[in-house]
């Protein structure tokens, strides 16, 4: 049991950025982002024991993630909360002097994903992550050519909005 | 801004992440140890509370049903009311089997569809349950007040019967996802928990046309 909590927080150690990142598109009030990593973590390990290699680790994880996130978002976020939420960050966002450059565009960017619907945004975040057509299909439940057709829709409206921007 | 660019701008997103975020351990090992009780657990406990306090409800009913055997109108009315609660006891029976089936490890199309049928079918229950109503005006006949009763009684209780007859089957027949384009069932949905139904179909229907468009 020891081993598989160590190897657990190894893995979140790993990919905490996907769980922030996640989190981050389907919450953006800081409070109960808070919540929704907890409840995300809470759950991986929760299912943890049940991970087959059948799937890589990041595809299973993107799977739990997702449902959790769009579960969450879609209930009122109070109601799916951990009864006594424990009030410090499981992932806490340190400070970090090395600025982004064009940090409008990331945030237009981050504005464009929170707009869109649930498996919208959800297909967006695995595009930005480079997933290839085959893990997202996995990871959403569609054929690989409703994949295509549906990055291909989703880019081309993000191109328009930035456009749009620039034109202004 | 192309494609590169973006991809480029969420890379550095992603290093920034990278450098700034930290695990709080302590707090890991606390949701690793299930201190923390769930609200997810929550609706599958009023599912299970829900079967228990219909099974007393029901064999409470059937207890007076076989004491009352001699009264039609009794055995009729409480009947109904029996067919109607033991639905309710085995649609959140059911609720628990298709709770049990949810697994957040399936696909986010799969799960969400599996999560959002429920929520349609627990709103849906009540829906039914308003069937129920013109039973509970009838359950007190007895055969003396039949054959004794004056024109007029009987007369103020056909209204009554008719009016919770019509009003049950009405609510029934309107209080539907499709009728919600009417202000005042969209209205009466939202205020009777139909909001989650709403959302649950609006999202059903957005997961199944999702599956399915492909230009």
């Amino acid at each position: 049991m020891d081993t598989q909590k160590e190897q657990f927080v190894s893995v979140i150690e790993q990919n905490k950025g996907i769980i922030y990142k996640i989190a981050n598109s389907f919450n953006t009030d800081e409070e109960d982002r808070k919540d929704l990593v907890q409840e995300i973590i809470f759950q991986l390990w929760r299912s943890f024991p049940g991970y087959n290699n059948k799937s890589k680790f990041t595809t299973w994880m993107y799977r739990v993630a997702l449902n959790v996130a769009i579960t969450w978002y879609r209930k009122e976020r109070k109601k799916t909360a951990l009864m006594s939420p424990i009030s410090e960050n499981v992932i806490e966002l340190l400070e970090d002097d090395v600025p982004i450059d064009n940090e409008a565009n990331l945030k237009l960017l981050q504005q464009f994903i929170n707009e869109l619907k649930e498996l919208d945004r959800a297909l967006m975040l695995l595009y930005l992550e480079e997933k290839t057509q085959k893990e997202m299909a996995e990871i959403l439940g569609l054929s690989e050519t409703n994949i295509g057709t549906k990055v291909n829709r989703i880019k081309e409206k993000l191109k328009q909005r930035f456009l749009k921007i620039s034109n202004n | 801004m192309e494609e590169l660019d973006i991809k480029q701008l969420w890379s550095s997103y992603e290093a920034k992440l990278e450098r700034s975020l930290a695990l709080n351990l302590k707090v890991i090992k606390e949701l690793q140890t299930q201190k923390v009780a769930h609200k997810l657990r929550s609706f599958r406990r009023n599912q299970v509370t829900g079967v228990i306090l219909g099974v007393i409800w029901i064999a409470f009913l059937v207890f007076l049903l076989i004491n009352t055997l001699h009264n039609i109108y009794f055995v009729i009315s409480v009947g109904f009311i029996i067919l109607f609660n033991v639905f309710a006891t085995v649609a959140y029976i059911r609720h628990l089997v298709m709770l049990a089936e949810v697994n957040i490890e399936d696909s986010v199309t799969e799960s969400q569809r599996k999560i959002t049928e429920i929520q349609s079918s627990f709103t849906n229950v009540g829906r039914i349950l308003v069937l129920q109503a013109p039973f509970y005006c009838t359950f007190w006949y007895n055969s003396d007040l039949v054959a004794n009763a004056g024109i007029g009684f009987w007369l103020i209780q056909l209204v009554i019967v008719s009016f919770f007859i019509f009003i049950s089957i009405y609510l029934f027949k309107k209080l539907t996802y499709k009728n919600r384009h009417i202000k005042w069932v969209k209205t009466a949905l939202e205020s009777f928990g139909g909001k989650t139904l709403t959302k649950a179909m609006d999202f059903l229907n957005e997961i199944e046309e999702y599956k399915t468009e492909q230009s």
